[in-house]
């Protein structure tokens, strides 16, 4: 239950491994502009498909990889596949991209890539995470959207 | 006449009986009261059931079998002979090498006949031997095991001679008989008379055959079905394993190598029952067993709490260790062993290693599980780690070895009698270490220094003493800043005064007065809190209490911050503070001060109505007469301490009706506010108290005086009124609450009038006080005033929404949830028109918490409920409400069933789409949350 500031306080460190609040975020009157450590937050959680880890555990998203400029709505993030091999990053791509589809507002352009020189085929995975339509196409598999939504799942919901 | 009564009996009856039918299970009640009216005898039942126990149809043998058997079942010990048992046994011997239906029926007969007390050893050795011979167990279906086994434990417990008889047989039958069984009842049965089993049997060469049968389940792995209806889960069955594992000293040498082979797994279960097995096998396993395996044991220990990372499993595995080390104790090489094992480890603890803790946890285990061992530990890892404290340099490091010294010198004084100790080295040289920490260190090993003192307490030498008693006294009036070091001050000043009282109060306690406000502040605080437990120091305690109190103005504030908080919790204090006539010195110091703070005056308030409640009556009209009559210079204070001590009266006390008036007139013309305040409570808690017909009286004066005041002012005297009216549940204090309900058509602060009723802070009126609380008052009231609300024509009002807010939020769950139904409507106005943010986010709140314990209320308004909350996610005036709103509509997707909310998806989601671009981060979080779960929703995980 929310009583006081220092409870929303005790909230945040708890579910957000320590991001605190600052004075300005509790003023109503104030906006709080979208910034990294915000998509961050959104992103770090979603499971790896293969193993019982997040994205953030196994150093998939990174919070320096991010960039937000709120004045032209863009979002970009740059996301390392554990090997340069790995089979999986289209998928983490896609639940990356699927999760912020859902957690981001409409007017912000996101682009997902492939950290440069972390995958072997970076090329191809990065044209397909930005191509909207085989996006919205893989959604429409109902194998794909249960591994993705797997990925997005809250552990609890897993 | 006998055809006639047994008619039921007749041929054609009984060749048309089937068994699903159950009617020769009223047949078989039939005979039993027969046979026990004496109207029929066993062999007269023989002769009519012959045409089903010879008929060439097995189905009629067996419906003969079962008949019989359901006879026998009714019959007492005294009814049967044992010649009559002796045949009947044959038959049943006999009928067990019948078809597999009649024989697996034959059971229930053979079960019965054993459990008779006069059943022969000849018939029990026939039936058994015809089990173990013609009836295959693992053929047969659960509940046909179930019942042999049944039987296995019926021959042991009450045929225990047969069991000597038959010796290897019996053992070899058993044995075979539950091997390979796997239904989870039965070995949960199986478990629990094998124990009794094997302690009454000897299994000679058969020990390695039994174990091996035993041992196959180890370590359970067994998750039950969720509609399992036995409820048996895994640690059922481990715990049953791991009892008959170990309950022989023969399994030992089977089940320690199996145990050491699981706890090598990376399996947490096969661990913490191998774990188990371990520990539990000290009570019975030879000491030699354990011998032989000491070694592997103690690597394997070690290893694990070297590099486990489950602190429950290390936890486990210290104990287990704990269990073995002392088990061990009686082996002639112990002491060598347990000197070598700790030298082969002590390097491990010099400073800066990362094995450093596991090896002190290892250790430790070790040393806490006997006085031997304690000994050595601290001989030898405690002598290296004072050599190494003492060549040290950095602080961590130092304090990590003083705590790890401190943590086996404190082994070793709780394993050993103080006479031993008395002569040990290092016993005698910690307190020295602890006083260079506490005089040398920094502050994380000044804190150490202090928390090892108070653990070593009945080693210091005097000199050390003196010197640690100075460094208290100097610091118990010092600010501490670190919270740490403050409780370890706390507990050192508080074991001190335990242990050593004459020289604490000779040499710490401060005799003269603390000049200081914050100095004494901070002395009353560690008084309060170390001294209080020990008797000795009670006079001094409440001599300071007192002395400072009346002292000047400044210490006896900060006596009373204090003491408010004591007394509560400390109540044996205020006999004795009555003893010393602490409330006509406190008087008499208080009549002559000026210009008394707010604060002050509400702590003594506070402290006399403390102080009065715990008294007799008499004490309380002494006190009263006496203190009341005293001419104060200030008027506040006067007020402070009548109030304090009419408020504490037992209801049989005051009867003084000049003082009502006085809180009467206080109210109506104070200007100010304590006074007011003070006032309108007292005369509540006066009203609560006093007989019914003072009451009338009183009631018709307040009732005048309402009648002449406006605004503020006539409201709280109204509400306390009331509140005092209804909580004794006087039949008045539904028409003040009807003049309340009217009120708030006019007047918007009315509304918080109903809060101060319902609230329970600072509240005068309390069981302690004496005041009369009935119960489910809270409940009553707030029936009354949301009936009354529901019949108000223009209730789209603030003050309306505010009362409903704030009854909502104070009013008992079960009053809430059981007025739901009419609440509801009050509820949706104010979701629906309500601009005041604390009113919406009280509802939200007791919402969402109705909606997380998924009462049906809610659920029957589901999509109106949920529309309202949806629409409060985007109220642009309060970050709060539009934050309760998403954590209402998060647990609505957790609570409720999907296909309820399936259809109202696509809104919600489309709505959570304008909240994710929030002004507010706190609330886009919230937002991100929510959206999230909706989504997935219906998903297939």
């Amino acid at each position: 239950m929310l009583k006081s500031q220092r409870e929303y306080q005790e909230f945040w460190v708890v579910n957000n491994k320590n991001r605190l609040i600052t004075q300005e975020e509790y003023d109503d009157t104030i906006v709080d502009e979208f910034d990294q450590r915000e998509i961050f937050d959104i992103i770090r959680s979603i499971n790896d498909p293969e193993h019982p880890l997040t994205l953030e555990e196994l150093h998939v998203v990174t919070e320096n990889l991010i960039s937000v400029d709120n004045a032209k709505n863009d979002v970009c993030i740059k996301f390392t596949p554990t090997i340069p091999h790995c089979s999986m990053a289209t998928v983490i791509g896609l639940s990356i991209r699927v999760k912020l589809l859902r957690c981001l507002p409409s007017r912000f352009k996101v682009k997902v890539e492939v950290n440069p020189g972390t995958h072997n085929a970076e090329c191809q995975i990065n044209k397909q995470l930005a191509d909207k339509e085989r996006v919205a196409a893989a959604l429409e598999n109902s194998n794909l959207i249960k591994v993705v939504n797997q990925c997005i799942a809250p552990r609890h919901l897993g | 006449m006998e055809n006639n009564l047994l008619s039921y009996l007749n041929n054609e009856t009984l060749e048309n009986l089937e068994k699903e039918e159950k009617k020769y299970l009223q047949i078989s009640k039939e005979v039993t009261r027969d046979i026990k009216c004496n109207t029929l005898s066993i062999v007269n039942l023989i002769e009519h059931l012959r045409c089903l126990l010879l008929n060439n149809l097995y189905t009629r043998r067996e419906m003969g079998v079962l008949i019989l058997c359901e006879v026998l079942k009714g019959l007492e010990t005294n009814m049967i002979n044992t010649e009559y048992i002796d045949v009947l046994s044959s038959y049943f011997a006999e009928k067990l090498k019948d078809h597999h239906q009649v024989a697996t029926s034959a059971l229930k007969g053979v079960l019965t006949l054993i459990s008779f007390p006069n059943c022969s050893s000849k018939s029990v050795i026939q039936l058994i031997t015809s089990i173990f011979n013609h009836i295959m167990c693992q053929q047969q279906q659960q509940p046909d095991r179930y019942k042999i086994y049944q039987i296995y434990e019926m021959v042991l417990t009450q045929h225990g001679h047969v069991v000597d008889t038959m010796q290897n047989e019996f053992v070899y039958g058993v044995i075979s008989s539950i091997d390979g069984e796997r239904d989870p009842k039965n070995l949960v049965y199986l478990f629990k008379w094998i124990q009794l089993f094997l302690k009454k049997v000897k299994l000679a060469h058969l020990t390695e055959e039994m174990f091996d049968v035993l041992a196959c389940y180890f370590p359970v792995d067994f998750k039950a079905p969720p509609k399992d209806t036995n409820k048996i889960t895994r640690e059922d069955l481990a715990q049953g394993l791991c009892e008959c594992l170990t309950c022989i000293p023969d399994f030992g040498p089977h089940a320690i190598p199996l145990a050491l082979e699981k706890l090598d797994s990376a399996l947490k279960i096969a661990k913490e029952d191998a774990l188990e097995i371990l520990r539990k096998g000290c009570q019975n396993y030879m000491v030699e067993t354990y011998k032989q395996f000491s070694l592997e044991i103690l690597n394997q220990l070690q290893k694990d709490i070297f590099t486990v990372d489950d602190e429950s499993l290390r936890e486990n595995c210290k104990e287990t260790l704990k269990a073995i080390i002392n088990k061990l104790e009686s082996d002639h090489d112990f002491k060598q062993s347990i000197s070598d094992l700790t030298s082969s480890l002590k390097s491990n603890l010099a400073p800066g290693l990362k094995v450093f803790h596991r090896t002190t946890e290892f250790l430790l285990a070790i040393a806490e599980a006997t006085a031997v061992s304690s000994l050595v530990v601290v001989q030898i890892a405690g002598g290296f780690l004072r050599d190494s404290y003492e060549s040290t340099t950095d602080s961590a490091d130092k304090s990590q070895q003083l705590r790890a010294y401190i943590n086996f010198i404190k082994s070793a004084m709780n394993n050993n009698s103080k006479s031993i100790l008395h002569d040990n080295e290092e016993i005698q040289k910690a307190p020295l270490l602890c006083l260079d920490a506490l005089l040398e260190g920094d502050e994380i090993l000044k804190t150490e220094g202090l928390k090892g003192f108070s653990e070593i307490g009945g080693y210091i030498s005097e000199d050390v003493r003196g010197i640690l008693f100075k460094h208290i006294k100097e610091n118990i009036v010092v600010t501490q800043s670190d919270a740490t070091r403050k409780s370890a001050l706390f507990l050192c000043f508080a074991k001190m005064s335990e242990q050593y009282p004459v020289e604490v109060d000779n040499s710490v306690l401060y005799k003269n007065k603390i000049q200081s406000c914050e100095e004494l502040n901070i002395y009353i605080e560690y008084l309060s809190h170390s001294l209080v437990n020990v008797q000795y120091f009670e006079n001094y305690l409440i001599n300071t209490f007192i002395g400072y109190a009346v002292c000047d103005v400044d210490c006896s504030k900060v006596i009373f911050d204090h003491l408010r908080y004591f007394l509560e919790q400390n109540t044996r204090f205020i006999g004795v503070l009555i003893e010393k006539q602490f409330i006509p010195t406190l008087t008499n110091f208080l009549s002559n001060i000026d210009n008394p703070e707010v604060n002050w005056l509400l702590n003594i308030k506070h402290v006399l109505t403390v102080i009065l409640r715990d008294q007799s009556t008499e004490v309380q009209k002494q006190i009263y007469e006496n203190e009341t009559i005293k001419v104060y210079r200030n008027e506040l204070m006067f007020n402070a301490v009548l109030i304090g001590i009419i408020v504490g009266l037992k209801k049989s006390v005051f009867i003084d009706s000049d003082k009502i008036d006085f809180l009467l007139n206080n109210v109506m013309n104070s200007s100010d506010y304590f006074i007011k305040d003070a006032s309108l409570q007292c005369l509540a808690s006066v009203l609560n108290k006093i007989n019914q017909d003072l009451l009338e009286g009183y009631l018709n004066k307040i009732q005048q005086c309402c009648n002449v005041i406006t605004g503020d002012d006539k409201i709280l005297l109204m509400s306390w009124v009331t509140k005092s009216l209804v909580t004794r549940n006087h039949s008045a204090g539904w028409n003040w609450t009807n003049e309340l309900v009217n009120l708030l058509n006019d007047n918007i602060d009315c509304s918080s009038g109903f809060r101060l009723i319902v609230r329970d802070e600072q509240n005068p009126l309390s069981l302690q006080n004496d005041s009369i609380i009935m119960p489910l008052y809270k409940q009553k009231f707030f029936v009354f005033v949301t009936n009354k609300l529901c019949e108000v024509n223009n209730i789209d009002k603030a003050p309306y929404f505010k009362t409903v807010g704030y009854l909502i939020e104070n009013a008992p769950r079960q009053a809430v949830l059981g007025q739901f139904k009419k609440v509801i409507r009050l509820v949706f106005l104010c979701l629906e028109k309500s601009m005041e943010a604390e009113v919406l986010e009280i509802i939200l709140l007791r919402l969402t918490e109705f909606i997380s314990s998924k009462e049906s209320v809610i659920e029957n308004c589901l999509e109106d409920v949920l529309l309202r909350i949806l629409d409060l996610t985007t109220f642009e005036s309060s970050m709060r409400v539009r934050i309760a709103a998403l954590r209402g509509l998060k647990e609505i997707s957790r609570n409720y069933p999907i296909y309820k909310l399936v259809p109202l998806q696509q809104r919600v989601i489309r709505k959570l789409g304008v909240c994710i671009d929030d002004t507010k981060r706190i609330v886009r979080r919230e937002a991100v949350d929510c959206r999230s779960l909706w989504y997935l929703l219906d998903a297939d995980l």
